[in-house]
Parts: structure tokens; C-alpha cells; sequence
């Protein structure tokens, strides 16, 4: 074997274990021991129980911020630029905050489809498969619902960017006058 | 030689009644399926509070969200009309904040009193 195919097998090599290594830093989750394992198929029942709580409730809160923002979206903003514009008004600041508003408003509604998904079928296999499978379970609807707190989060803060542009063409608006 | 009063329609031509009902069935059935589907996936189901199990909490949507008036898009941009988005939009800016919607980390082990 030439000294390339060496150089060559050896670059494989090590980018397979690299990838390896990262891979399982990513796809760390909590590992139980036996006394915890048992703990948790002891407690099944009640977990369930105040995981379907919440379920409900996500839902429920889910509706409303969705309505919330859809409204603002649609029977504001859009309005409100649509209005700017046809009296000529410069609103392309507006009509970036709003296309950005916009692309959230869509993660919003696909990361909550993706959590509930996950948390249902969280509810649904229990500890029918393990409680290691369970908690895995349990971990990944953790980190989507921490995607939809994000998604919540900048929303409100392009709310705040939309006000701070409606305030600059205010200004703008009332000096001409 | 054939009989004067034979039947010579076909098999399904004598089960006509039959093959209607049969095809209006299947339509029926594709499009419940179809519109089953379409519920589904695209997440309108997550929405339906009317689903059993939800429907204790359906009466604690927020009516605000969805009745306030539309903003003209037409017309003057004036000292009135200015003031009157302004007030709408900062009041609903302020109902986003006002809770912190997805907040907290209730699946937390601790939270689910795993190791109890």
C-alpha cells in the first residue's frame, strides 16, 4: 500500500471517529440506573397523568398565542403597511420587520405540530417500551417545547422591532403634516 | 332463437341500484379519508379543541384575540388614524407579553417527579 493510500485511509479514519464523537455529544440523553428505572415504571401512571395535563393545556395556550399573533399579522400589520404604502410612504423597514414576523409566525406553527406530535406519542407508548425509551421520549418533547418557547420569544421581539419602525414612519408621517 | 321477453342487459346492468349505491359509497368514503387526512396533517387537529379530552378547557380560548376590528387599509395616514393603530397595536403587543407562553420547563425530571 502506497504511502497516499495510507495518508488517505488514515484522514477516513479519523473523520469516521470525529463524526462518531460528535454525533453521541449530540444525542446526549439522561442515562438511567436501575434504582431510577424502577422508580419511573413504578411512577408511570401518575407522569402520564400530568403529562396529559399538560398536553391540554399546551393546547390551550397553543390556540390563544396563535390567534393572538395571527391577528396582530393579519388585521394589523398587513393592513397598516398596505394602507402606508398606497398614501407613498417609504415602508420598506416595516415590510422587513413584517416578512421576518411572518417566517416566525410559520416556525411557530410547524415547531408546535412537531412538539405535540412528540408529546403525544410520548403519552400514547408510556413505559411500554422502557423506561430509558420513555424518559428519550420524554427528553426530545422537551427540547421541541424549548423550540416553541424560542419561537414565542421572537415574535414578541419583532413585535417590539415593528413598533419601534411604526414609530420612526409616525414621526415621519406627523412632521409632514 | 331468443325468448320476446328475455332480459339482455348486462350483470351490472340488472344491479344498477346496487352500483349506484356502491359508487356513492366509495366516493364518500375517499373523501372522508381524504378530508381526514388533510385535518391531520395539516395540523388543524392541534387546534380542535373540541377533541375529547380538550373539551374542558374550550371555553377558555380568548375571545379578544380574534374580535378586534380590522385596520383600514385604505385612506388617509392621519394624526387620528395614526393614534388609533398605535393604541390597538401596543395593546396587543402588551396582551403577547403579558404571559410567558411556553415558559418554564414543565418537563423537567424534577418537575414530573421522576425519582419520587
Amino acid at each position: 500500500m502506497s504511502i497516499q493510500n495510507k495518508y488517505l485511509i488514515g484522514i477516513f479514519i479519523t473523520a469516521l471517529a470525529l463524526s462518531f464523537g460528535f454525533n453521541s455529544a449530540y444525542a446526549q440523553k439522561t442515562v438511567l440506573t436501575p434504582d431510577q428505572a424502577s422508580s419511573i415504571i413504578a411512577n408511570c401512571t401518575p407522569i402520564k397523568n400530568r403529562l396529559d395535563q399538560l398536553h391540554v393545556n399546551d393546547a390551550l395556550l397553543r390556540v390563544n398565542r396563535g390567534q393572538l399573533y395571527e391577528t396582530v399579522y393579519s388585521k394589523l400589520i398587513l393592513q397598516f403597511n398596505k394602507r402606508a404604502q398606497s398614501n407613498n410612504y417609504d415602508i420598506s423597514m416595516l415590510q422587513m420587520t413584517t416578512e421576518k414576523f411572518s417566517a416566525q409566525l410559520e416556525n411557530f406553527r410547524k415547531d408546535y405540530r412537531a412538539y405535540e406530535q412528540q408529546l403525544d406519542e410520548t403519552i400514547k407508548q408510556g413505559c411500554s417500551n422502557g423506561a430509558q425509551s420513555f424518559v428519550d421520549n420524554i427528553d426530545t418533547a422537551r427540547e421541541y417545547r424549548n423550540k416553541v418557547y424560542e419561537d414565542i420569544k421572537q415574535l414578541n421581539s419583532t413585535l417590539d422591532e415593528y413598533s419601534t419602525n411604526f414609530m420612526n414612519i409616525k414621526s415621519i408621517i406627523l412632521g409632514k403634516q | 332463437m331468443q325468448e320476446p321477453f328475455a332480459d339482455s342487459r348486462t350483470f351490472w346492468g340488472k344491479r344498477r341500484y346496487l352500483l349506484l349505491m356502491i359508487i356513492s359509497l366509495s366516493i364518500a368514503f375517499s373523501l372522508v379519508i381524504i378530508s381526514m387526512s388533510l385535518y391531520i396533517r395539516s395540523g388543524t387537529i392541534q387546534l380542535d379543541l373540541s377533541r375529547p379530552g380538550y373539551q374542558r378547557v374550550s371555553n377558555q380560548t380568548d375571545p379578544d384575540n380574534i374580535s378586534i376590528g380590522s385596520y383600514s387599509s385604505t385612506g388617509t395616514l392621519d394624526e387620528e388614524s395614526i393614534k388609533t393603530f398605535e393604541e390597538v397595536l401596543n395593546t396587543q403587543i402588551k396582551k403577547a407579553k403579558s404571559i410567558d407562553a411556553f415558559g418554564g420547563d414543565p418537563l423537567d425530571p424534577n418537575e414530573l417527579n421522576f425519582y419520587q
